[in-house]
């Protein structure tokens, strides 16, 4: 070390100037200076990000999808208040083709104090269904639609309100689902005793 | 890719914060890792750049530790702009048995600003660019710096004349 007293800036130089990387040192980083960006590690873990927040942004984007299908009118429902109004004026009472389709399918008979306006087989949305129109006691009108076989994914079991009707969509069996669409002037109680009496296995 | 000079710069830099040889090696190494993982980035001044990393990962690691005295470069006591000129540091003259002494009293902030401005001769300018700061406060700090260099020497000289006494 130097002993000899110099101006401080100078004294600060010589200082540091004595202060080197070692050889070893020097190579050791100038080694890390030619590795190539794409190994690092933080490469690794930047892709990592990028990948959960691609992943999160895709998840929200699929739970806003079936939250919205959840949430809004099935299309099926709204074909179904269609088709209603459509046959409001056929009245051809229970057909003896339907009857057997009840029979061949397990579910009972409408009960004789609700009289069956119209029966019929429809499409709704290319799904074929089983169409009744049953009467209240003294007034307001339920309308049934069976859909045996497959359903889609996006049927839930789900309820809600169109215009001046209440619906409800139930999955009664696997391959049996129940599109039930009432007036306001029909009673829930009358609704419930109907379909119980048809499909007693809603009751357990 | 720095050269040997530049690698020996910024070690000296790292050297003014750590004040262990070992440490600034640490740091240096460190940051060049993070420079090299972020080689695709455009930087204009890749050295100023290089120190800012250096800078801040002393700072991680001292706070860490709990021991970084962090005084702020803008403290009421360092805030009155003195002309520099009022202490010059010309008369004062050091061995290298001192300059340790002197680096070993100073506290970290002071040892990178007397780095910067009595190694590196930056400008009061272009070091508050690097901290961020006014211009006037740098000037503030410089001053005072200079200030306890020679309140220091003039220990150190008392403290001979009694040992020769």
């Amino acid at each position: 070390m130097n002993n000899e007293k110099q101006p401080v800036k100078e004294a600060l130089k010589e200082y540091y100037v004595g202060s080197s990387l070692s050889d070893e040192q020097l190579k050791s980083l100038q080694v890390m200076q030619n590795i190539p960006p794409q190994y690092s590690v933080k490469n690794n873990k930047d892709h990592y990000h990028v990948f959960k927040w691609l992943g999160s942004i895709a998840a929200s984007i699929m739970l806003f999808v079936v939250m919205f299908g959840y949430l809004k009118t099935p299309e099926v429902i709204s074909a179904a208040y269609v088709d209603a109004a459509k046959d409001a004026r056929i009245h051809n009472g229970m057909q003896t083709s339907i009857a057997q389709w009840l029979s061949e399918i397990n579910i009972t008979s409408v009960p004789d104090k609700y009289p069956v306006e119209m029966s019929k087989f429809c499409k709704l949305n290319n799904y074929l269904t089983t169409h009744f129109r049953i009467a209240g006691v003294e007034q307001g009108e339920l309308h049934l639609f069976f859909h045996h076989g497959s359903r889609p994914i996006y049927w839930f079991n789900s309820s809600g309100d169109i215009d001046d009707m209440k619906w409800k969509l139930v999955k009664v069996r696997d391959d049996l689902t129940l599109i039930v669409m009432y007036t306001s002037e029909m009673r829930e109680k009358s609704v419930q005793f109907i379909l119980d009496k048809m499909l007693p296995e809603l009751l357990a | 890719m720095f050269d040997k000079d530049e690698l020996n710069g910024l070690y000296r830099y790292a050297l003014s914060l750590s004040k262990h040889e070992d440490s600034a090696y640490d740091l240096l190494q460190s940051a060049l890792e993070k420079w090299c993982k972020n080689s695709t980035l455009s930087v204009e001044k890749p050295l100023a750049y290089l120190k800012t990393i250096i800078r801040n990962l002393y700072i991680d690691i001292e706070r860490r530790n709990k021991i970084i005295p962090m005084v702020s470069i803008e403290t009421s006591d360092v805030s009155c702009i003195e002309s520099i000129d009022d202490v010059s540091l010309e008369d004062i003259l050091m061995n290298q048995q001192e300059v340790q002494q002197l680096l070993d009293s100073l506290n970290t902030e002071d040892n990178e600003l007397l780095y910067l401005w009595a190694v590196e001769e930056y400008t009061a300018d272009e070091i508050s660019k690097i901290y961020n700061k006014p211009r006037g406060t740098i000037l503030s700090s410089i001053h005072r710096l200079k200030k306890r260099i020679r309140k220091h020497a003039e220990s150190v000289d008392l403290a001979t004349e009694d040992y020769k006494r």
